[in-house]
Order: C-alpha cells, then sequence, then structure tokens
C-alpha cells in the first residue's frame, strides 16, 4: 500500500491543496473542488463542506473540528487544575499534532482549514464552545469529562475513518482515533487527589 | 496493497501474536507474576480468537489463509519479567501496524472490524509499558 497519498487520486479542477510540514510524505495531497464561497455555502452536504468539496476534505474538517474541541477541553482543564498539567501534557501534544496534520489537509478558507480562524478565536462558534466547556472544580470530575471527551472522540475518529475513501486518509484517522483510545486508558490512571484545582 | 494482501498480513502478525503468547505464558510464574501471567492470557486468547476470525474473514473472501511458521525468533532472550514484557509490547506494536494498514487497504465491515484491532492493540500496549503514542501503527510519522 502506497502511503504517499493520503486522499483520493481524482484531480479536482479548481484547486489542489497541498499538505506540508508534518504530513508531507504521509499525505501528499488534499485535493478538494472549493470555491469562494464554500464557505457560506455550509450545511450542504457535509457540515463544513459544501456540495462541491471533496468528500475526504469535508471528514477531513470535521476531524479537525473534534480534536480542536478535544484540544481546548484538555488546556482549560490544565489551567483550571494546574496540578494536572504535567498528567495531561501528553495528551495537549498529541491533540496539538494532529490538529496540525489536519489543519494542513483542509484547504484554506473552508471552515476550519489551516489560515481559516483559528482555535481561540472571537467567533461565536469557538465562543460557545469554550462557555459550554466549564472545567468542574473537582479534579475527579474534571478528569471524568475528559475521559468522556477522548471516548467521543475515539468514536467519532473511527467513523470518519470508515466514511473516508481514501485508504491512506482512513489509515492516518484510524492510528489518531487509537491514540484517543490511549489517552481515555491513560486518563483512567490519574490519581485526581494529585490535581487540587482553584478553590 | 489489496484488501486480501493486508488481511493475510494481519494473520501472518496474528499466528506469530499467537506463537510468542504462548511461549511467554509459559515462562511468566503464575505465583510470582499473577498480574502479568492475566494479561499475558488474555492477549493469548484475544490473538488467538482474531486469528480465526481472519481466517475466516479470507475464506469468505475466497482466499486461501497464509498457515503459521513452524516457530518465531523471539525478539529478545525473554526468561526475565522485563524481556518478556518487552516481547508482549513488540508484538502489540507490530499488530498496531499491521492494523493501520488494513484499514487503509480495506472498506466496509472488513475496515471497521481493523479499525476496532487496531485500538485494542495500541491500548493493549499501554498495559505492557507503552507511552501514549500520537500515531499508533503508523512509524513514518
Amino acid at each position: 500500500m502506497s502511503a504517499r497519498s493520503a486522499l483520493p487520486r481524482r484531480a479536482r479542477p479548481t484547486r489542489r491543496a497541498v499538505l506540508a510540514g508534518t504530513a508531507a510524505g504521509l499525505v501528499a495531497g488534499l485535493s478538494g473542488c472549493t470555491s469562494e464561497h464554500d464557505s457560506a455555502r455550509r450545511g450542504g452536504r457535509h457540515r463544513g463542506g459544501g456540495p462541491d468539496v471533496d468528500p475526504d476534505v469535508a471528514v477531513a474538517s470535521e476531524a479537525l473540528a473534534g480534536q480542536r474541541a478535544a484540544l481546548d477541553l484538555v488546556v482549560a482543564t490544565q489551567d483550571a487544575h494546574p496540578a494536572l498539567r504535567r498528567d495531561l501534557a501528553p495528551l495537549v501534544g498529541t491533540h496539538e499534532a494532529h490538529v496540525k496534520l489536519l489543519g494542513e489537509a483542509v484547504p484554506p478558507g473552508l471552515a476550519g482549514g489551516a489560515t481559516a480562524v483559528p482555535s481561540a478565536s472571537a467567533s461565536p462558534a469557538a465562543a460557545s464552545r469554550r462557555s459550554s466547556r466549564a472545567v468542574p472544580r473537582d479534579p475527579a470530575k474534571a478528569l471524568a469529562d475528559l475521559v468522556a471527551s477522548e471516548q467521543q472522540l475515539t468514536d467519532a475518529t473511527k467513523q470518519h475513518a470508515f466514511v473516508a475513501e481514501s485508504g491512506a486518509f482512513a489509515r492516518l484517522l484510524g492510528s489518531m482515533a487509537a491514540a484517543a483510545a490511549q489517552h481515555v486508558v491513560v486518563l483512567g490512571a490519574v490519581d485526581p487527589s494529585r490535581g487540587g484545582g482553584r478553590r | 496493497m489489496t484488501p486480501v494482501e493486508a488481511m493475510q498480513a494481519a494473520l501472518a502478525g496474528e499466528h506469530a501474536a499467537v506463537y510468542v503468547y504462548g511461549v511467554v505464558g509459559g515462562r511468566v510464574s503464575v505465583s510470582t507474576e499473577p498480574d502479568l501471567w492475566s494479561r499475558v492470557r488474555t492477549a493469548y486468547t484475544l490473538h488467538r480468537g482474531r486469528r480465526d476470525q481472519l481466517v475466516s474473514m479470507l475464506r469468505t473472501a475466497e482466499a486461501e489463509p497464509v498457515a503459521s511458521e513452524v516457530s518465531y525468533d523471539l525478539p529478545t532472550p525473554a526468561t526475565s519479567t522485563e524481556e518478556l514484557t518487552a516481547a508482549a509490547l513488540l508484538l502489540e506494536q507490530r499488530c498496531s501496524a499491521v492494523y493501520a494498514d488494513m484499514v487503509g487497504s480495506t472498506s466496509g465491515a472488513n475496515r471497521q472490524w481493523a479499525l476496532e484491532a487496531l485500538e485494542d492493540a495500541a491500548v493493549r500496549s499501554l498495559s505492557f509499558g507503552a507511552k501514549p503514542d500520537a500515531f499508533p501503527g503508523i512509524a513514518e510519522l
């Protein structure tokens, strides 16, 4: 199996987004046909992509949103519970790597694309996401929320891998799902009494 | 890699896993290492089941399942607890890799099956001392 291209080989006429950075070599290019108005036409066939967008680009866009939400919650938990910071550091590193890779796969201008609004933006969607991500003061409850978040991410990412058209992209998403599943187990071993939190 | 090739590679990996877990299980003392013994026994049972499932999946695909080798080299001398644990860890990491490949080379129910197997191998590797990995089963990342 070639790991060169994680994206469908069929060339789309109007746009070719080339993945770079960490993705280079594995994800050679995510080609999607996008127009100037893609972001305005969201809500079509796929959340995050208009009807002309390559289906795998739409999958990447959804996966990216999920990774960003998971990352936001881990960072918010670190902020609320400094004593847990070290235990949660590996999760931050992994989610950041996934966000970077997926961000490079989503063309600029498309929802969640690399040059679109950053995670901590002032967009209403990001703001409401943060506000809904209040971290419990009880470190055990905060950890339980993280376990639920990572489990949800595992399931969603497996579903994305299942529907991806490109085999190489499916392989990448399957690995990301397995990484989130590891987080669920790792979090279960964290001692919440070490996280005093802000009282 | 065709779907059948990917499933054959996974089956070859499971043949090796069943062999090595069998050897490792025989070397772990149930009285002095009950926890490791239990983990190895669980892994052995699971890999044997997965091997049998792959044989069935390949027959469904009208392919002749690859046979196991007569024996397999253990990656370490594998006598001490550390060596036996390392052997199990290496196996799970190899299984993660073949299942990641299988995810990429199959579709539908077979891909779904490979996704679950990849997840299980990645999680099981933690119980044998692996650190969390950002890209389990993908060596180039």
